[in-house]
């Protein structure tokens, strides 16, 4: 049995495999980058260096995953089976296994990050992160949460019941991308407002992600009140609260969220412009970190190139909202258990290459030394 | 909508000039005969334009290379045409700057076909109006759906109204022919001594519009009914507010520190950083004016008096006052833009390529050697002083931008090349670096068009440690990628000719092998610097972002090569051919990606480049191909000396 993982983990090891990998690996990097132009950058992500396998047209190609798990089963076999435990050889060791914990720490970044933005008012705070991406359908009820269906499994047609909730909800019209425009007078029978003024259309999705506005029309029925047709889309400052029994329900569609174990509140945010222009030079958010949990609390600063780094959550400069009454930062939020692996191998890297070139620049010099000698 | 207003202000303002250009002195056509004014102290004086103090030699420069391509016209330098600009706007309007090659907008706009298409303002303002209605629909448009026959149109109307802006910058300050009422002569006790300008006009404003409003009420509207003594004060409020609406957001020409800025006025802040600095206009709307602000005012107006006196020392003083007054050196910046020294070092390189060139074809090593090393020295001092005086003038490390890239890579490719050379000894690193430093140099020069190429930059690229890093080390990357690229090159045009001996593909041979693991080092050091500047900035080591995988791309394309030739899977051919092939490898990288429009580090879309590119790429396809394609023909007959 040993013998035969030796043998396998030998010739997983080969040199060929490499071979083969690198073009492959270059060919998807070119497919996947050019692609950005038309899909944009989040989606050419998942499809190209996100998933296992990619259609090009009817042909399935491996995709990032396949190609990457590959080329680290490759790199691991040949530096545990083929390494040459030598002095000449110690900086192809260290700069190979730079090279592994650089593609681990990437493989544990993608499996264990999470990202998304905290958006705070001057003078006010915040614990809530929004993700970047996923859009969920949320009922509330005030304050509680009682339903969320993420928006990829919205559908036209489907019906959301929960005993949560004491109405129906009939999904008619979803488009993850949306425009709005007004609907026609013709158009208006059974609408309540502000659907009777506003309609959803679909529309081809963005290619940055971002700016995708998502939205739902749907259909309220068993409440005996407030039956009718509504819309409510991604970022709608008024979307529609039914009141049913005395209590008001809230739908919308909204962002994910989840709750950072601390608050963070924004004392001023300052920009600064570089003379005459318009043009940013810096910009910086004075906050206070509010942690009840460890009974903390202490001021801090943000700024372009200089993060907060508190329980595992790292706070970046991420973006601003000047148009408002009073100013927003906007804040990244990321969880990355990853995090030191590219450090410590873009050192191991670079040592191991140094040492590579040092040991092969002596060696060139004493066999020229020997041949002048002889 | 921005644009929209841009447009509508143009149209407005060039009517407008055209409307007021007789309320100017008139100045005969005297200037375009005189003798050549002292211009070094006036183009020394600072100005605050794109984010940053310059001198007004560069402003002059940046501009008219922006309307006309080029940093003079016949034989007038910038710095000439902007003083008459800016003092005799009436005559200035006739020189013929605006180049405008796109025939179908000549044709358009209504002008004449020339032999150089170069028109004068005057030329070309009938065609501003004519095309306004077609300008005001493009507004709506997306830039998808813009054509490059109108994106001209567009580019047009912007750079008219950039020089309107120039054009009445001082017009406040300019003598007027216009006829005071004696009356209110009286009340301007300078005026037996200067002659009339806008400036001396607004202190009687308030009453002479007082005086309008009275006359109005009891005559009414119609001219016809004043007195001539009547008509004369109408006319004269009516010029005065037509000069002031004409100049209503005029803030290009920042020659003044604003007074009320803090910053300076700090006496501990002699350096270059600077606070807001305004335009004459914006310092006479705003009413920001302090005894300092009247100083520069009344020099620059003493300026203007020289210039129409053609008081050539009188205009020298005064230039030095208001430079003594400015109190911002730039002096290193106009040695910087006289030395031109990425022009002239691309001269040497192309010097010292010949010489190494001519060496090589006639065995005459020994003293050309010394010859050709010499020159290369002075290029790459050259070259070296250029990016050091640009350290200085911007207070940061030397790359910021795609630009500055190629400049630095013109420095540090040849200087390796000639490092190679010292060791080898053999000419081959003198034409590897005379030959790298022509075609940065040309690739630098062809970028330089877009004005001044020193930017301040946005938040996220202001930092000195990263700049200092990554950008560096991946810039020196690319440079040791392109050596390695060209002694490829040369190794198979050595093989290919049969000019290359046993020992000196051997040698060559070996130090490719060690360019390719230096260029690797660089390169994957500065790909993985970049990546933790991203932690550091966006948090995500790897975004998957154009110019991070076009970096990676060189990486993965050297270790290929590198480990192909370390397994045997690749012959000592196919080694040379994949390291000659890294230039396009790094062209796409480097600059390549770039067009794509999209990402972080996106430069937009440039035509000229992606053509450019696509020529080099079918080239070195063409050209590696066939001289593998000879050299393994003479393998086969057993003519080529083996580099084991």
């Amino acid at each position: 049995m040993l013998e035969t993982i030796k043998k396998i983990a030998t010739r997983l090891a080969q040199p060929d495999i490499l071979f083969w990998v690198l073009p492959m690996m270059m060919a998807l990097i070119v497919l996947g980058t050019i692609a950005q132009k038309s899909i944009g950058l989040f989606a050419a992500q998942q499809e190209y260096f996100g998933s296992f396998f990619l259609m090009l047209g009817p042909i399935p190609i491996p995709a990032g995953l396949s190609i990457m798990g590959v080329f680290l089963i490759n790199l691991l076999c040949k530096f545990v089976m083929k390494s040459e435990w030598t002095w000449q050889k110690s900086g192809t060791i260290i700069s190979h296994f730079g090279v592994l914990l650089l593609v681990f720490g990437g493989l544990m970044t993608a499996l264990t990050s999470k990202e998304g933005f905290v958006m705070i008012p001057q003078g006010g705070s915040s614990t809530i992160v929004e993700d970047y991406h996923a859009r969920n359908l949320a009922i509330r009820s005030e304050t509680e949460t009682l339903l969320t269906i993420p928006h990829e499994h919205l559908e036209n047609g489907m019906t959301v019941s929960d005993p949560k909730i004491p109405f129906t909800l009939n999904v008619d019209k979803y488009c993850f991308n949306c425009t709005i425009t007004s609907r026609p007078e013709n158009l208006q029978q059974g609408w309540e407002r502000p659907g009777i003024f506003m309609m959803l259309n679909k529309a081809p999705a963005e290619s940055q992600d971002e700016k995708n506005l998502t939205g739902i029309e749907f259909s309220i029925t068993g409440t005996h009140g407030v039956d009718g047709k509504y819309l409510t889309f991604d970022g709608f400052p008024k979307p529609p609260t039914l009141v049913v029994n005395d209590k008001p329900y809230t739908i919308t569609i909204e962002r994910a969220r989840r709750e950072l174990p601390f608050s963070i509140e924004l004392k001023e945010f300052k920009r600064a412009l570089h003379p005459g222009t318009d043009m940013a030079s810096a910009f910086m958010s004075q906050i206070t970190i509010n942690d009840k949990e460890q009974g903390v609390s202490f001021p801090a600063t943000i700024e372009m190139n200089e993060p907060l780094r508190y329980r595992g959550f790292t706070l970046y400069q991420s973006s601003f909202d000047l148009n408002g009454e009073v100013p927003y930062t906007i804040l990244a939020v990321v969880e990355n258990k990853g995090r030191l692996f590219p450090y410590i191998a873009s050192i191991l890297i670079a040592l191991g290459l140094i040492i590579h070139l040092g040991l092969r620049i002596a060696n060139r010099i004493k066999s020229r030394t020997e041949e002048n000698a002889a | 909508m921005k644009t929209r207003f841009l447009s509508l202000l143009v149209i407005f303002l060039s009517l407008l000039f055209m409307a007021a250009s007789p309320l100017w002195a008139e100045d005969d056509d005297k200037h375009h005969e005189q003798k050549p004014f002292a211009m070094a102290e006036f183009g020394q004086l600072p100005i605050l334009h794109d984010g940053r103090i310059k001198p007004l030699d560069t402003f002059a420069r940046t501009q008219l290379i922006r309307f006309s391509d080029k940093d003079h016209i016949e034989h007038m330098p910038a710095i000439t045409w902007l003083a008459t600009t800016l003092f005799d706007p009436g005559n200035a309007s006739e020189l013929k700057i605006f180049r405008i090659n796109n025939e179908n907008l000549r044709h358009l706009m209504g002008l004449e076909e020339r032999k150089k298409p170069l028109y004068a303002f005057v030329e070309i303002t009938e065609g501003l109006e004519k095309t306004f209605p077609t300008v005001e629909k493009l507004m709506s448009e997306t830039p998808q759906n813009i054509s490059s026959d109108q994106k001209d149109l567009l580019t047009l109307h912007e750079n008219a109204l950039e020089y309107t802006q120039i054009l009445r910058s001082l017009s406040l300050l300019l003598p007027l022919n216009v006829t005071v009422p004696e009356k209110w002569a009286k009340e301007l006790p300078t005026l037996s001594t200067r002659s009339v300008n806008f400036l001396t006009l607004k202190k009687i404003d308030a009453g002479l519009q007082d005086e309008i409003k009275q006359i109005i009420k009891r005559k009414g509207q119609n001219p016809a009914k004043y007195t001539p003594n009547e008509q004369m004060t109408a006319v004269l409020g009516w010029q005065i507010k037509m000069i002031a609406d004409a100049a209503e957001g005029n803030n290009l020409f920042r020659v003044i520190p604003d007074p009320w800025d803090e910053r300076n006025t700090d006496k501990k802040n002699t350096g270059q950083k600077s606070g807001e600095w305004i335009s004459p206009w914006e310092l006479v709307q705003s009413g920001k004016g302090s005894p300092r602000t009247s100083e520069f005012l009344d020099l620059w107006t003493a300026l203007g008096a020289n210039w129409s006196q053609l008081d050539d020392k009188a205009w020298h003083d005064n230039s030095k006052k208001l430079l003594a007054l400015g109190n911002h050196s730039t002096r290193l910046e106009i040695f910087y833009n006289k030395l031109q020294p990425f022009f002239t070092s691309t001269i040497f390189f192309a010097l010292s390529f010949l010489l190494a060139l001519i060496a090589l074809t006639f065995n005459q090593t020994k003293y050309i050697w010394f010859l050709a090393g010499g020159v290369l020295a002075i290029a790459l001092g050259i070259q070296g002083l250029g990016l050091v005086a640009r350290v200085l003038v911007l207070e940061r490390p030397p790359v910021g931008t795609l630009y500055e890239s190629i400049l630095f890579v013109g420095f540090v490719a040849p200087f390796f090349a000639a490092l190679m050379e010292l060791r080898m000894k053999n000419m081959l690193g003198f034409l590897s670096a005379g030959f790298m430093g022509i075609g940065v140099g040309l690739l630098a020069l062809s970028m330089a068009g877009e004005g001044d190429t020193m930017k301040v930059l946005t938040a996220v690229l202001n930092t000195q440690f990263w700049l200092a890093t990554h950008v560096l080390c991946i810039t020196i990357g690319y440079g040791w990628c392109l050596v390695t690229s060209v002694l490829s090159h040369i190794m198979l045009l050595g093989q290919a000719t049969g000019k290359l001996d046993r020992p000196t593909l051997k040698n060559l041979t070996h130090a490719q092998g060690t360019l390719a693991l230096t260029a690797l080092l660089f390169t994957a050091t500065g790909t993985i610097l970049g990546g933790i500047w991203a932690d550091q900035s966006w948090g995500r080591f790897w975004g998957w972002d154009p110019k991070e995988n076009g970096a990676m791309l060189i990486v993965l394309w050297l270790i290929w090569i590198i480990h192909g030739k370390i397994a045997g899977q690749f012959s000592k051919l196919a080694v040379t051919m994949g390291m000659s092939f890294l230039s396009v490898i790094v062209g796409t990288a480097w600059i390549g990606v770039n067009l794509l429009g999209i990402g972080l580090h996106s430069y937009g879309f440039i035509e000229g480049l992606f053509w450019g590119l696509g020529v080099f790429t079918v080239g070195e396809m063409i050209l590696i191909g066939g001289l593998a394609w000879i050299i393994q023909r003479k393998e086969q007959k057993g003519t080529i000396p083996d580099a084991a």
